[in-house]
């Protein structure tokens, strides 16, 4: 069919519903046909584009130049039974994800070049499953370790011997943190050390509008807190340190971002017990809407005892919203704390209180930090730079001379 | 199930925990209590109950990994397990109903249960522990002065 990309493609194995993934797949495609392997039953997320359904390699030969390749095979029987691995914190086992024998099949269909595991619990792992059944003719193994999947679950007995098999079996392995790179170490990777990428690939800071397009950080009066609490969120500390400083948060608007069901309940009673006005903050499909949202804000509070570099973070820095995050995110790597956020531990919720205060009532602390953090993020999160250094990784792990078409 | 330490150390002080973390306890808030206070915690045995949640389990097994603290999470109810406690501590919502303090006083067992948002008419002790509702450093400062010989 005309307009087709020729050659053997990459193979993402990713989560479909993930704005993430779908950033990161229309970050790299191009140069090669690609193809996403769902690790769920998740809704493909709109920002991914125009999709080609995929079960053979006719199929992939005849996919449109602009179109992603979606696996979509009906499981044949020795893709029933989960696998025999342990599931992500929130599963109970992993009938909902997808099985090694799946990818395996994927794999033996369609010959990849490269197998790309978007996150670790769940694509990483299913791909040990496929690695395992296939040996060496698993094709390159490219592994993104998202957020929490190695610093937190390298914690968790139960998944250490995973993770040091995955780390065993890689290519290579792409950190958002480069904190990671020694945790990989640890657990037995002797691979190349990539530079270190946020998942959510990079942002066009041509469509952002400029910190001078924008209210000053000083002149705002809403406070953002992300509202994930449980096995890595602690949104309710956040509550918490918020209650400290009330007395000096009366003309401020807070509001809580994605607000689970226990901290949205939870919510009225820090608003009425300080008098604040605290809600939970509708949930909005549309990213600019978020995006405007961010850039009214003075101050984002983020704690949890584990993360990557979160999205959110990244975000804030590029709107002039203050952050206050916990150290056991990869803050540091992007931001001086004291001068341009707030990092501290997020057991320590006075600390974080009298970060809040000072940053609610010191107008020059957050005026200057906004201009800094906006370069930050724009040397080293714009789509296009991100995207030429992933097609980079992938051309590098590929080997010269095979398969790619003219971008 | 246990982590970390021996676990089995019978003659040591066992210290009562209530892990659930829900609209009526803060768990989470006392677990990061014991990480400020590891350092003065580890002669004793911690017994985390209601802490069969996946996320509680997941915060206890954080906590030993970092600190090494010896933490029995148990099946029991929290008012079997402090029968045999010399300190039961929680972190209540709005009320402690739910926490069996009036049997550990009446066994004379030391508590420390601060209230979040206490309703009027709370025991005198929820405003004397208002800071520790809320900021586990002053919990932790609670834990140790009470377990100090």
């Amino acid at each position: 069919m005309s307009g087709a990309v020729p050659g053997r493609p990459i193979l993402v194995v990713a989560m479909p519903n993930s704005v993430h993934a779908a950033n990161w797949i229309r970050m790299v495609r191009g140069t090669w046909p690609v193809v996403l392997l769902p690790v769920n039953r998740g809704a493909v997320v709109p920002e991914l584009g125009e999709t080609w359904a995929v079960r053979s390699a006719d199929d992939l030969a005849a996919m449109p130049a602009g179109a992603v390749g979606l696996w979509c095979a009906d499981p044949q029987r020795d893709e029933l039974a989960p696998d025999d691995l342990p599931a992500p914190l929130g599963y109970p086992d992993r009938d909902l994800i997808v099985r090694g024998a799946t990818v395996a099949r994927a794999v033996e269909a369609l010959r990849p070049l490269l197998v790309h595991s978007l996150e670790v619990q769940h694509a990483g792992y299913a791909c040990l499953a496929a690695h395992l059944r296939l040996g060496d003719a698993f094709p390159r193994w490219l592994l993104s370790n998202w957020g929490s999947d190695v610093y937190f679950y390298a914690r968790l007995a139960e998944h250490v011997p995973v993770l040091r098999a995955v780390a065993e079996r890689i290519d290579a392995a792409l950190n958002e943190c480069g904190r990671d790179a020694v945790l990989f170490r640890d657990l037995g990777y002797d691979g190349p050390i990539l530079p270190p990428q946020p998942a959510s690939g990079g942002i066009d800071f041509d469509r952002l509008r400029g910190l001078g397009a924008l209210s000053p950080p000083s002149t705002r009066k809403l406070i953002l807190v992300k509202g994930y609490h449980g096995w890595a969120g602690r949104a309710l500390h956040a509550l918490s340190a918020i209650h400290l400083a009330a007395a000096d948060l009366g003309a401020y608007r807070i509001r809580i971002l994605l607000a689970f069901p226990e901290v949205a309940r939870m919510a009225s009673l820090f608003a009425a017990a300080n008098g604040l006005d605290i809600a939970p903050e509708p949930w909005r499909p549309d990213h600019d809407a978020a995006v405007r949202r961010m850039a009214e804000a003075r101050m984002i509070v983020a704690c949890g005892i584990s993360d990557g570099i979160g999205t959110t973070l990244l975000e804030a820095m590029a709107l002039g919203a203050w952050p206050i995050v916990s150290d056991t995110c990869c803050a540091r790597e992007w931001l001086e704390p004291g001068r341009d956020g707030h990092v501290g531990s997020p057991h320590d919720i006075a600390g974080m209180a009298e970060a809040i205060r000072r940053a609610a009532t010191d107008d020059a602390l957050v005026d200057a930090a906004a201009p800094r953090n906006r370069a930050t993020v724009e040397s080293r999160w714009d789509v296009a730079a991100n995207g030429a250094r992933a097609r980079e990784i992938y051309r590098g792990l590929i080997g010269a001379g095979e398969g790619p078409a003219a971008p | 199930m246990e982590f970390g330490g021996s676990g089995s150390g019978t003659s040591r002080l066992r210290i009562a925990l209530d892990c659930e973390d829900s609209e009526r306890s803060r768990g989470l808030l006392l677990i990061s209590a014991l990480h400020i206070a590891a350092p003065r915690l580890r002669s004793f045995g911690l017994v985390a109950c209601n802490a069969l949640t996946p996320p509680v389990r997941a915060a206890i097994e954080y906590l030993v990994w970092e600190t090494g603290l010896d933490v029995q999470v148990s099946h029991a109810p929290l008012a079997d397990v402090v029968a045999d406690a010399g300190l039961l501590v929680a972190v209540a919502v709005e009320d402690t109903s739910h926490l069996p303090l009036a049997s550990a006083r009446q066994r004379r067992i030391p508590c420390i249960a601060p209230v979040q948002f206490p309703r009027a008419g709370a025991p005198f002790g929820a405003s004397v522990l208002a800071r520790a509702a809320h900021d586990p450093a002053a919990l932790a400062a609670r834990m140790v002065e009470a377990l100090a010989p």
